[in-house]
């Protein structure tokens, strides 16, 4: 999953970025709303951790440009989720914040845990998913601990779960594909929202990627699990049960 | 009582009726008279009637009495009230002998003492049958029966009375009249007058109330108006045209100091948020940095980073801290100094110029200094340091200033204290900015956390100056420049 963070103070700028890339996502993160609404207009995020009061142009106003914007490019869902974070604390803040178009909202000083938990919550719904628990046949993944596990023998029946071992980068990977379960995603969709602004990308880096996370899955799931992680020619990848 | 429509209808309704009782007192006294003279005259007149018919024949006097003629003196009265009564006295010698007594008296020994002793003024007595009666005693000659026949033939030269004739004794007649009638018909006009006035009075309350809620209806309006006030609708004003003369000045100063409290309000809801945003900053980039910090295993490197950057957010927290108690302490300073706070200004202009431009890279050609050293301004030194330094550091952060495009700074003396002008180019500073630049936190622009600074500066320069008995303005110079001239006392203190 990728976010945006704009926020102008740069200790806390750089220690959510750094906290949040720890968590296993893609953050970019830059300090006023002109760049942010940039950034926002020309890349797919999930998630956009967006201060209130910026410099060159304040939160509310970004929002609701991006908001105007994503609206006219019919863009699904009007773009990405907004968490909006600031000082401001009354009742008229948070109701003039929700409604400009923030989906949440959150009161300086915060705990990172609650902010992560939001985040979470956020690209949950955003994929449609009601639970953290994401089941794609013998595989599950817990969104919230960001683990996985295959379950070995008769799923629900006293079957064995053999956890896989993932780093962060392939459990984002898997976390992306099963967001979209079923479903094709592209390599360039995969680049998206896997690597930001500050990683160096390679050509095959995706492919590099799939491969390592389908051998840690079958190490796992044993000879009996079925291939999870289907190739789409020229299209990318799809991960589901059974046959393509 | 604390309704003034009640209260006012309360009064208006006391005096309406005491003046109602006072009117029917003065009418039922004034109707009492009137008809108590009236009743006299009837009573003296039945008296001249009775006298007309005493003669005396030159041996003795008679009373020519018919009962007939006069039916209320011949009947004995069956009811208070009915009967007249009347006893007529002669002389003899030295006595006075019943001459004639009324029928109605029958044998009731009237009156009930001896004779009156002369004639006497109309008086109120009781009567024989046990009611109040009002009597006149008149005395008179009986005339002689000749003169008066001679009189009826017009012989005027007979009428003279013979010198050989004996003069008529003296008579008295006592006359007495019930005046039950008169007590009855003065009791129903008593009663009438009492009635119609405590009617007029109950109706005088009500319509007094009515009367006086009418007429402080607009008052009412204002109350309610008043009472509807509040935080969220200090930006109501009262139109004070239509309003009465007594309630328009209160219209009037009542707008005059909701505009006043609106600002007020606004300003310090204003310094409340910001001061809120600013100290809360601070906090939230500690706890972030070290939450994060502590979720992994950190090198020892790693951690020597985060405590480096913690302590520069504690640092710029203690900054901020400080500024505001500065602030807080100067709002609260003795608004004018001691005499023995005579400052010498341009010293300290020197000094606060090379502390500014040491602190903004140290090129000296950016701030330029014209004052006489010699002027002294009532001060304390420390003072204006602190103002003349926010203002310098104001100008250069915030400021377009350059080599050739210095801040000037020029301190002379006018006519009512000392000036001191601090002049540098600010091409983006609208009017409406100049309005809100003494606003503490103030920033032109919403982001709070703009490392230069946290819009405090010139809001501790103003305090400072008020404090200090001066004031600080603000206006555009040119159009790209502006200008902040600070007014402070004379050495002498006396403007």
């Amino acid at each position: 999953m990728r976010l945006l963070i704009v926020e102008d103070s740069t200790v806390l700028r750089d220690s959510l970025a750094q906290g949040l890339r720890e968590a296993g996502y893609a953050v970019d993160a830059v300090a006023d709303g002109k760049r942010g609404l940039i950034h926002a207009q020309t890349t797919d995020y999930d998630v956009i951790v967006l201060d209130w009061m910026l410099p060159e142009m304040d939160g509310v106003t970004m929002l609701s440009r991006y908001r105007a914007w994503a609206s006219d490019k019919r863009i699904a869902g009007g773009g990405a989720a907004v968490l909006m974070l600031t000082a401001r604390d009354t009742l008229d803040d948070k109701v003039r914040g929700l409604t400009t178009g923030a989906d949440d909202y959150l009161v300086k000083p915060f705990a990172f845990k609650e902010l992560l938990a939001r985040v979470q919550a956020m690209t949950r719904r955003r994929h449609g998913q009601s639970s953290p628990l994401v089941r794609v046949g013998p595989l599950t993944i817990d969104t919230a601990a960001k683990a996985a596990h295959i379950t070995r023998g008769a799923v629900g029946r006293g079957g064995a779960d053999v956890p896989v071992d993932l780093s962060p980068r392939e459990y984002a990977l898997l976390a992306y594909l099963a967001a979209r379960a079923g479903k094709p995603v592209t390599r360039a969709e995969l680049e998206e929202h896997l690597y930001d602004d500050r990683s160096q990308v390679f050509s095959n880096a995706i492919d590099s990627a799939v491969a390592a996370l389908r051998a840690k899955l079958s190490a796992a799931g044993g000879a009996e699990c079925p291939e999870l992680i289907h190739t789409r020619r020229k299209i990318g990848y799809v991960l589901k049960e059974g046959v393509p | 009582m604390t309704s003034i429509q009640l209260r006012t209808a309360a009064l208006v309704a006391v005096c309406m009726s005491v003046l109602l009782v006072l009117g029917g007192v003065v009418l039922v006294i004034v109707l009492r008279r009137a008809m108590t003279a009236q009743f006299d005259d009837a009573l003296i007149a039945r008296a001249a009637a009775l006298q007309s018919l005493t003669r005396f024949d030159g041996t003795k006097v008679e009373m020519d009495f018919a009962g007939e003629a006069m039916p209320r003196f011949a009947r004995a009265a069956r009811q208070p009230g009915e009967a007249e009564y009347f006893v007529a006295w002669v002389r003899e010698g030295s006595e006075w002998r019943v001459l004639e007594r009324s029928e109605s008296l029958k044998n009731d020994a009237w009156p009930p003492a001896t004779v009156p002793d002369g004639p006497a003024s109309i008086r109120d007595v009781a009567l024989p049958g046990g009611g109040a009666g009002r009597a006149v005693m008149i005395e008179f000659s009986a005339p002689h029966e000749r003169d008066e026949e001679s009189e009826q033939h017009g012989d005027k030269a007979a009428a003279a009375p013979a010198a050989s004739t004996a003069p008529a004794p003296a008579v008295r007649l006592l006359v007495a009249l019930p005046r039950t009638p008169l007590d009855r018909t003065l009791s129903v006009i008593g009663w009438c007058i009492a009635s119609v006035g405590g009617a007029l009075a109950l109706a005088s309350i009500a319509a007094s109330r009515w009367a006086v809620g009418r007429g402080l209806v607009p008052l009412g309006d204002l109350s309610r108006r008043v009472q509807s006030l509040g935080p969220e609708t200090l930006n109501a004003r009262f139109e004070s045209a239509g309003l009465p003369a007594e309630l328009r000045p209160i219209a009037e100063q009542l707008s005059a100091l909701l505009a006043r409290l609106e600002e007020a309000f606004e300003r310090e809801k204003r310094f409340s948020a910001a001061a809120s945003h600013e100290l809360r900053t601070p906090i939230a980039e500690l706890r972030m940095l070290l939450e994060v910090a502590a979720s992994q295993p950190r090198t020892g490197q790693e951690w020597s980073r985060t405590t480096e950057t913690a302590l520069g957010v504690l640092a710029r927290a203690q900054s901020l801290c400080e500024t505001l108690l500065r602030l807080s302490r100067a709002g609260a300073a003795d608004p004018a100094p001691g005499a023995e706070a005579r400052t010498q200004v341009g010293p300290v202009l020197t000094e606060q110029a090379a502390r500014a431009i040491a602190m903004h890279g140290g090129d000296a050609r950016l701030v330029r200094i014209d004052a006489d050293e010699t002027l002294v301004a009532r001060v304390e030194s420390a003072t204006l340091a602190a103002i003349v330094g926010n203002l310098l550091d104001n100008a250069l952060r915030h400021g377009d200033v350059a080599p050739d495009d210095p801040v000037i700074v020029r301190a002379h003396l006018v006519a009512d204290g000392v000036r001191i002008d601090i002049t540098n180019s600010a091409p983006a500073l609208t009017n409406e900015d100049l309005a809100h630049l003494f606003e503490p936190f103030w920033r032109k622009d919403a982001s709070r956390h703009d490392q230069r600074g946290f819009g405090l500066g010139l809001a501790v320069a103003r305090t400072l100056t008020r404090a200090s008995g001066g004031e600080i303005a603000v206006r555009h110079d040119s159009a790209r420049a502006v200008k902040f001239s600070i007014s402070l006392l004379p050495s002498d203190g006396r403007r």
